[in-house]
């Protein structure tokens, strides 16, 4: 039976309040990251609308990348209508 | 219609970050989930991959989701709804179960809240296999696909032998009001029929086709491709069924089926004669289909 | 004053307590719990909803569903039933919801028998939930409504098992007060759960933990051990609004006892019979009838039993190769008074009023011993 002091230390430790949303940075995964070519981007928007991980934003209609989110998959690139998307090696 | 830069004002209801894989479709279709229905939406989830989205101290959800076991998120999901509906809350109730908990272990409890028409969607994702625990071979899994216990041997050329369960057959049979067929290579169908969905009341069931990169052996960059070739060549018939009537959504273009089956790993022992036998099944299968004979087709 | 079975005693608990959602399916001996709440339902009566689902697993799970959602949840089941639905027992006691749960208790397969015992009540009281076993048709109908109390205690949270013995509580009849529902209304107003489904305020439940395990179950055990109190209240509560009282054990005629009989259930009625039958002629003999076995208030438990020379644990279950259940869970708790262990009743078999005769004859010799009443 834990006191009410080993009680605040595990909360203090490890056993956090969990947030939702809070996410883990997951740019550590990757071995390439997404490059866009803005002079060739046409905001089709195909790239934030396949990305399995919520890994672009929308910014004024312009896909921008969210990279703590980025697995590198590389699904965007492979399917840019205009082929503006490079997968870069980090 | 879907309109991508509608979509995109709206805010997401899952966030990135999750333990998913790398190209993972699953969690895409959960994403499409939340563009579709919005964030009146509970989900209601049955072990697999998806649960461990969601892990003490992290979690990706913008929406209220809840875990029981692996057999039972149909079962769980009826008493969200009455206890919602016992409450007078008006809120959209998703199940979230991949195929292995449809098809095998939870079947019961699934045909159970079909038949007393429980007012939930049950989405099935549909990988074909049980991928949490390290691809084993389950009801969905397709006739000739390698899993880890249908392996390929001396003995075993072939790998499965069982050809599928039809869900989105079955479940119409068993009374669910709309049932239908999908792939989040199509996202633009799947949210649309979610969207259908979510005013029709009763039970609607979509099994949804969601590639799986380490048990189907896809290389990343693929994922989205493969599970577009796989309804282009006709392995996957986009549908839905309607108080027993059927539409076909997506028209197939029949492409080859060695084409997708190369790009699969899980498909990498087949030889000439059992690719073979794989695009004459599906040939019929639409033969079938388009002479007006839905119901005794035989899905790949 | 009406003349109720035990069946009919648990579905006026989840009448009264204005449950908002019953999943149920049928089982010998619980069936008639949700045929009487049906046919209410059918009449207009119940206002809550009701369903049968397709198993007693689909049951439980849909019972976590409904309570995780904040309707006030109840449902009922028996030995087999209560196996199939095992896996989401902790579920619901980790996850913390509130609901009551009708334990009609019967002898577990194989061989298959469908008589009272507690093989199957037993088998979940490391599960999380509060437990009270009762002797009485009227004590189930209270206990219900008080579970319900105890249950959605802000403190406590946790789901509760109300057990009556199949065949003997179910289906026979004494006679019962019913409560007034103004009252009950009073005693356990509308739920208000604070962590639920709420799209307002969106939350994970019951997902897996990275580190913090044994931290969450800690919660469980603590919230368990914090309950003594708020059972202790209930009960005051409920004395002073019907007369009728309850306490974590009853003691019967305990005072100045040397030889006692500890044990739980329905059969404990012949075994004050055999109390009475004795104390007229001089023996110092009392009975000690465990109401709340979880959790277990070892201290009051400790303080009842003083000055006892001899237990005799009367158990109505078997936990093979070992010894009778309760026996193995009480007799730690008394280290300097002999303790024996008689297992009775299984399947439902008749214990006489001359074998607790017996067995108080037995406790009088002082030898410890194992016997099983056959």
């Amino acid at each position: 039976m834990l006191s009410e002091n080993q009680l605040k230390n595990e909360r203090e430790k490890g056993v956090p309040h969990c947030k939702v949303g809070v996410v883990k940075d997951m740019s550590t995964w990757r071995v390439v990251t997404p490059v866009i070519d803005y002079s060739k981007c046409i905001k089709c928007l195909t790239c934030w609308m396949q990305c399995p991980d919520v890994a672009y934003k929308v910014v004024k209609g312009s896909p921008k990348l969210i990279s703590k989110n980025c697995k590198g998959c590389g699904i965007c690139a492979e399917h840019c209508p205009v082929k503006c998307i490079r997968m870069v090696k980090k | 219609m879907v309109n991508v830069k509608q979509l995109a004002k709206k805010k997401e209801l899952i966030t990135g970050g999750t333990f998913a894989c790398t190209g993972c479709q699953a969690i895409y279709g959960l994403r499409l989930v939340g563009m579709a229905l919005g964030k009146d939406t509970v989900i209601i989830n049955a072990a697999g991959c998806m649960t461990l989205t969601a892990t003490h101290p992290y979690t990706c959800y913008k929406t209220p989701w809840l875990f029981n076991a692996i057999e039972n998120a149909a079962s769980t999901a009826t008493g969200v709804a009455k206890g919602f509906e016992a409450q007078g809350k008006k809120v959209n109730v998703v199940c979230y179960a991949g195929d292995g908990s449809t098809s095998e272990i939870g079947f019961g409890a699934v045909s159970g809240a079909a038949y007393r028409n429980d007012n939930i969607i049950y989405i099935c994702y549909n990988n074909g296999n049980y991928a949490n625990t390290g691809h084993q071979v389950s009801a969905e899994t397709p006739e000739y696909a390698r899993t880890l216990t249908s392996p390929i041997g001396k003995k075993n050329k072939f790998g499965n032998l069982l050809p599928r369960k039809s869900l989105a057959k079955l479940m119409a049979q068993n009374g669910a009001v709309y049932s239908a067929t999908a792939s989040t290579s199509y996202p633009h169908d799947f949210i649309e029929k979610l969207q259908k969905a979510s005013k029709i009341k009763g039970f609607k069931f979509i099994d949804l086709l969601t590639p799986c990169e380490p048990g189907w052996l896809v290389k990343t960059n693929e994922m989205f491709k493969v599970g577009k070739m796989i309804v282009d060549s006709g392995m996957w018939p986009v549908y839905e069924i309607e108080n027993k009537k059927v539409t076909i959504n997506i028209k197939p273009a029949m492409t080859p089926v060695k084409d997708v089956l190369k790009m699969q790993g899980r498909y990498k022992h087949l030889n000439a004669s059992m690719i073979n036998y794989i695009q004459k099944k599906v040939k019929k299968e639409w033969e079938t289909i388009n002479s007006g004979k839905f119901w005794e087709s035989n899905d790949y | 004053m009406e003349l109720l079975d035990g069946n009919q005693c648990a579905a006026w608990g989840a009448r009264l307590a204005r449950v908002q959602y019953v999943p149920c399916y049928p089982i010998t001996p619980q069936t008639e719990i949700i045929e009487t709440i049906a046919q209410w339902k059918a009449d207009g009566e119940f206002k809550g909803l009701f369903e049968q689902v397709d198993s007693e697993h689909s049951v439980l799970s849909a019972a976590l569903g409904s309570a995780a959602t904040g309707a006030r949840t109840f449902t009922a089941s028996s030995s087999q039933g209560l196996l199939l639905a095992h896996e989401i027992f902790p579920n619901i006691s980790g996850t913390r919801l509130p609901m009551v749960y009708v334990n009609v208790s019967r002898a577990v397969s194989a061989p298959i028998s469908l008589w009272c015992d507690h093989s199957d009540v037993l088998s979940v009281r490391d599960f999380g939930w509060i437990m009270l076993v009762c002797e009485t048709n009227q004590e189930v109908l209270d206990s219900v409504i008080m579970s319900y109390k105890i249950s959605e205690d802000k403190k406590i949270v946790l789901p509760v098992l109300v057990n009556m013995d199949g065949f003997v509580h179910s289906f026979t009849r004494e006679q019962v007060v019913i409560p007034k529902q103004k009252m009950v209304d009073k005693f356990i107003p509308k739920q208000d759960l604070k962590i639920k489904l709420d799209v307002r305020n969106p939350k994970s439940m019951a997902v897996p933990v990275l580190h913090g395990y044994m931290y969450f179950r800690s919660q469980v055990h603590r919230a368990m051990l914090d309950s003594v109190s708020v059972i202790k209240k209930v009960h005051s509560d409920w004395y002073k609004l019907t007369g009728r009282k309850y306490d974590f054990f009853e003691g019967y005629k305990l005072s100045g006892a040397k030889e006692v009989i500890v044990m739980m259930g329905s059969y404990t009625t012949i075994a004050k019979n055999a109390v009475d039958q004795l104390r007229k002629k001089g023996r110092k003999v009392g009975l000690l009838r465990i109401r709340v076995l979880r959790p277990f208030n070892e201290i009051l438990f400790k303080k009842m039993l003083k000055g006892v020379k001899h237990v005799g644990v009367v158990d109505q279950s078997i936990a093979p190769g070992l010894s009778g259940i309760l026996f193995s869970e009480v007799r730690g708790m008394l280290p300097s008074v002999k303790v024996s262990n008689y297992i009775g009743g299984l399947g439902g078999k008749d214990v006489s009023d001359k074998e607790f005769i017996e067995i108080f004859d037995d406790l009088k010799k002082g030898k410890e011993v194992r016997k099983w009443l056959m």
